[in-house]
């Protein structure tokens, strides 16, 4: 019985060490090798001496007075224009800075039993968010005064509320004020393009899942506007997805929104106002 | 025995079935897609981009980069990042950026290049980052003689400017303008030109003549303007590649305002005789002019439209200036303008969506601009004395002189918006700004 307790005993040292073993590899942040980007794409600028040196037109001195029967020679053919530029070679991918640690077993959403549909993932889109009646709702649902009480648990009156759970879109189990958080850090990073012609015009619809964990999951799109033809929109379109970039890494972001797809929509015209 | 062996074999049977069953489902039914949660962001945080612009590698790699930093600064759509803020020194242009060393200084995007001179030529490698999708948005390679350096400064920062707003840059561009030295009563009045930057400033003229209402060809490096002498005054062409400088002809009375048609071929100007100031435009191939206003008031300040077809001008045939429309062949004249106050110097906007203008009203000078039916007016500046306005070649930036009560007139630029407003960086006194399509 001592002899099966000793081997029991080495046993067990081992499987630690190689576990923390294990831990220690996955934290450890190895130092990666600079990563090469592609080569560029030569653009010639054809330049001419008399065209940027103006010496020669200031020491000028002499006016030629014209008749008005000569007919002006042809101004002197344009320097050459530059090549178009074309697209830049894209950057090697970058590696991952660390390997994937496993994810931590994420709280699930809070989901209110009583809602109808809850189990239900939704086949469309959910009706967009408005704002305006979501904090309607939020106003409603707080109490007009006096302490929250401590021993409230499990959802929030807000998220229960009829309206949030109809703006929020219903099954999804993200209470209101989540919602209104994860928008509120949105629109904190959103830079919208309101200076430039076209620019207040532009709606772009941006899609991205958050992972449990709180990690942007895959790419973030914007319904291919971000490679749209027309720059004004490309530029709004990369604004959206930097602004979404930003506030997925914001580590304040209410934990109820992790773990769900989202497609905000930028409306321009509304934020230039 | 038997019996109880054949059901257990068609148990086992039924079961391998419902599992293969249940395995090909699982593979061939689709995952239905995530449902997303939409929600409208309807606010943003509107502000200049903030950009990192660090010293490029090599020479003159620090002045390339202080000069794109100025003129994305100026443009008033970017906020260069101090470079004391950078956490990660010395880019190399052929390796990728530490991307979280940027996003701690909140760069948005991040400039970075090398400099190389070899064999007599200069070299520019640049690479334009978007810090937080962590890729590359251009990357371009210049090449031009050392001492155009400036100029592929220009070059990069029109590049940068284009790939984040969607819009044309304006930076490789020159502003011919009067500059004006002494004082108010024996003002000397000078044909000058410099970078849209303030930099490389030259002088055309000496100084013996008053110089006045300069304008850039929008297909040439050619200017037309007005020369004042005692002996009366006369409307110059002047080719800035070979220096050649000649007049347009002898008119019977007072000739200004020239303006070239966008094509280059024409120009607009006007004559006054007796009182009376019409619209002539002349072919400049043929040398043949035609009169195209005949009103007994004061018409002036002809432009005309990015496709030539139409010419905004000014007319007090009404009573005060406003400003009016017609064909180009001076058919079809209307009015636009219809405010208080007095309208001049209309400049039809290279991209045609606007005209800007001179508006005096209340005592005050404003720079303005409406559309070209006269809808959306806007005032855009307001002073003692603002005036002349002329478009950057991409039709969203304008730049006009403004004089204070006493003081020389000044340079200065607004956005079309007129949220941006500062003088322009010449340190000299200047009036009547004419702005040059962008070089080639």
């Amino acid at each position: 019985m001592t002899r099966t307790r000793s081997d029991f005993s080495a046993a067990m040292m081992v499987s630690v060490l190689l576990h923390g073993g294990v831990l220690v590899a996955a934290l450890v942040s190895w130092p990666k090798a600079p990563t090469l980007v592609g080569t560029t794409v030569p653009v010639n600028i054809i330049s001419n001496a008399t065209y940027t040196d103006l010496r020669a037109a200031a020491k000028a001195a002499q006016e030629q007075m014209a008749t008005t029967e000569q007919p002006v020679p042809d101004a002197p053919p344009e320097a050459a224009v530059e090549a178009p530029l074309p697209d830049p070679v894209p950057p090697a991918p970058v590696p991952a800075p660390s390997p994937n640690k496993p994810a931590p077993v994420a709280a699930k959403p809070t989901v209110d039993p009583t809602a109808k549909g809850v189990q239900k993932p939704a086949d469309k889109p959910q009706k967009a968010l408005d704002l305006d009646a979501l904090s309607a709702s939020i106003a409603k649902s707080r109490p007009s005064g006096g302490k929250s009480s401590s021993a409230a648990r499990g959802p929030t009156k807000q998220e229960t509320a009829l309206e949030a759970r109809a703006a929020a879109g219903a099954g999804k189990g993200v209470s209101a004020s989540a919602l209104a958080g994860l928008v509120s850090q949105i629109e904190r990073r959103w830079n919208p393009n309101c200076e430039v012609e076209g620019g207040r015009d532009v709606r772009v619809r941006v899609t991205f899942t958050l992972s449990a964990s709180g990690q942007v999951v895959g790419a973030v799109e914007a319904g291919g506007q971000e490679s749209s033809s027309n720059p004004v929109v490309r530029a709004a379109a990369e604004r959206a997805i930097r602004a979404v970039r930003q506030a997925a890494a914001d580590k304040a972001l209410p934990r109820e929104v992790y773990g769900q797809a989202w497609a905000p929509t930028f409306n321009a015209q509304e934020a230039c106002q | 025995m038997s019996a109880l062996k054949e059901t257990r074999t068609m148990r086992l049977k039924a079961l391998c079935l419902v599992l293969a069953s249940l395995m090909l489902a699982t593979v061939s039914t689709p995952t239905p897609a995530a449902a997303q949660i939409e929600v409208n962001v309807n606010k943003g945080d509107v502000q200049p981009l903030p950009i990192a612009i660090p010293a490029f590698g090599g020479t003159r790699g620090a002045d390339i980069a202080q000069v794109i930093t100025g003129n994305l600064e100026r443009s008033g759509l970017f906020a260069p990042i101090s470079q004391q803020a950078y956490i990660e020194k010395g880019l190399n242009v052929a390796v990728q950026p530490r991307f979280p060393d940027w996003k701690a200084i909140n760069a948005q995007a991040l400039v970075n290049g090398q400099v190389t001179v070899e064999g007599g030529q200069l070299r520019v490698d640049f690479r334009l980052w978007d810090v937080y999708s962590e890729q590359q948005l251009l990357g371009l390679q210049f090449t031009s003689t050392p001492e155009n350096w400036r100029r592929v400064a220009h070059k990069i920062s029109d590049a940068v400017y284009e790939r984040l707003t969607g819009e044309k840059g304006y930076f490789d561009t020159r502003i011919v303008f009067v500059s004006e030295t002494g004082g108010r009563i024996n003002r000397t009045k000078t044909l000058a030109i410099m970078d849209q930057d303030g930099a490389n400033p030259s002088y055309l003229t000496d100084g013996s003549y008053i110089v006045m209402s300069p304008r850039f060809s929008a297909t040439s490096q050619e200017i037309t303007y007005m020369t004042l002498r005692p002996e009366g005054s006369a409307i110059y062409l002047f080719n800035l590649e070979t220096a050649r400088r000649e007049s347009i002809g002898q008119f019977p009375g007072m000739v200004y305002a020239p303006r070239f048609s966008p094509d280059g071929g024409r120009v607009a100007f006007s004559v006054e005789r007796g009182g009376n100031s019409d619209i002539y435009v002349m072919n400049l191939k043929s040398r043949t002019s035609a009169r195209l206003t005949s009103d007994p008031g004061i018409d002036t300040s002809a432009s005309f439209s990015p496709d030539g077809t139409k010419i905004v001008f000014n007319s007090d045939r009404g009573g005060s200036p406003q400003l009016y429309i017609m064909n180009s062949d001076g058919s079809g004249v209307r009015r636009i303008s219809y405010g208080s106050g007095r309208y001049t110097t209309p400049v039809w906007s290279p991209v045609g969506d606007f005209i800007a203008f001179t508006k005096q009203a209340g005592g005050q000078f404003h720079i303005g601009v409406m559309r070209p039916d006269g809808s959306d007016e806007r005032l855009l500046t307001t002073s003692y004395l603002d005036e002349s306005p002329t478009w950057a070649p991409n039709g969203r930036v304008l730049m006009f002189s403004r004089e204070t009560s006493g003081g020389p007139p000044r340079l200065w630029t607004v956005d079309v918006t007129g949220r941006i407003l500062r003088p322009a960086p010449y340190p000299g006194s200047g009036s009547d700004p004419a702005w040059s399509p962008l070089l080639n």
